[in-house]
């Protein structure tokens, strides 16, 4: 499997907290990843606040949304001017959604805050809507989903 | 295919010896490998060493859990997170964790155990540890968080600000 041998490439490195190896090794992704699988969003957004190692070992982790059929996980929205990233059903309560109002300088912001919330996303459709290529450009897109998916539509 | 018959010594990381059957290590996937690589004839070679990366403490539990879980059918389910519950461990593995909380550092001894189990490749209890750790920091304040995992705070205040405000973008 590929993060088997990345992932330890992307060990934590030394912070100078007072995490042992033992801590730092359930930093890897895989493991970190099967942690925050049994956790709800807001645990997964507090723990960037615990520490650098671990807000990097969230930005590390791959997140899974496979279990959820017919699931948008991207949408903006035109009427309201608020761009909306779903990563989840929509009407989930579970689901990550990153809302941001609309301006081109802030796009750049809406993908780099999803690298820090997860690196992968694992999901069984990719559903795109309304997305104005003119203004959000197609490597942006590529950038804020960075998707491994079975069943793109 | 399960052997019975045939053993298998493991070295630790700090020098124990520890002779197990195969119907224990077949639920690792690390000392599996290891067999099957050595190539041997399992009905020639009663007995089989193999070094794993873990010490003599942490293999001590990992064997329990294993001589538990022997029966336990292989391969190890794949479970999609709408599948996954963290409030379906099993009584055993709930008491064999909880004996954990009378050692010095019970925190430490989970660790180490998630750790021996991923070196290991025994999924069945690198799931139930991840999910373990994670019963007991889900829903927690963030100070809650890092007094569970032992961290101390060494961000900026700047930073934290930053990361708040990242973090109101998804809980709006």
């Amino acid at each position: 499997m590929f993060i088997s041998i990345m992932s330890r490439a992307l060990l934590p490195q030394d912070t100078g907290c007072l995490s042992d190896e033992s801590f730092r090794w359930i930093l890897i992704p895989e493991i970190f990843t099967n942690i925050l699988r049994h956790l709800k969003r807001k645990d997964r957004l507090n723990l960037r606040l615990c520490s650098r190692e671990v807000e990097e070992a969230v930005a590390q982790s791959d997140l899974y949304i496979d279990g959820y059929p017919g699931l948008s996980i991207l949408y903006l929205s035109r009427r309201s001017r608020v761009f909306k990233v779903h990563f989840g059903l929509k009407s989930k309560r579970e689901t990550l959604r990153l809302k941001k109002h609309f301006e081109d300088a802030d796009m750049e912001e809406v993908a780099r805050v999803r690298e820090r919330i997860f690196s992968r996303i694992y999901t069984n459709y990719v559903d795109i809507r309304n997305i104005d290529y003119n203004v959000v450009s197609v490597t942006l897109v590529e950038r804020i989903l960075n998707v491994s998916s079975r069943n793109k539509k | 295919r399960i052997y019975p018959l045939m053993r298998v010594t493991l070295t630790t990381s700090d020098g124990a010896s520890v002779t197990v059957s195969r119907q224990l290590t077949k639920h690792s996937g690390f000392i599996e490998k290891a067999i099957t690589d050595m190539a041997v004839d399992d009905n020639a070679v009663p007995l089989s060493a193999v070094a794993v990366d873990v010490d003599d403490a942490t293999l001590k539990l990992v064997i329990e859990w294993l001589t538990e879980h022997r029966d336990d059918a292989l391969p190890y389910p794949e479970k999609t997170d709408e599948e996954r519950r963290a409030d379906d461990i099993p009584a055993w593995d709930q008491a064999f964790v909880q004996k954990w909380d009378t050692k010095e550092d019970q925190q430490q001894t989970l660790y180490a155990v998630i750790t021996a189990a991923d070196k290991l490749d025994i999924k069945g209890l690198l799931d139930m540890t991840c999910k373990t750790l994670a019963n007991k920091i889900n829903g927690k304040t963030v100070e809650e968080m890092r007094e569970i995992l032992q961290l101390e705070c060494d961000f900026t205040e700047e930073e934290l600000a930053e990361i708040r405000k990242e973090n109101a973008w998804c809980e709006n």
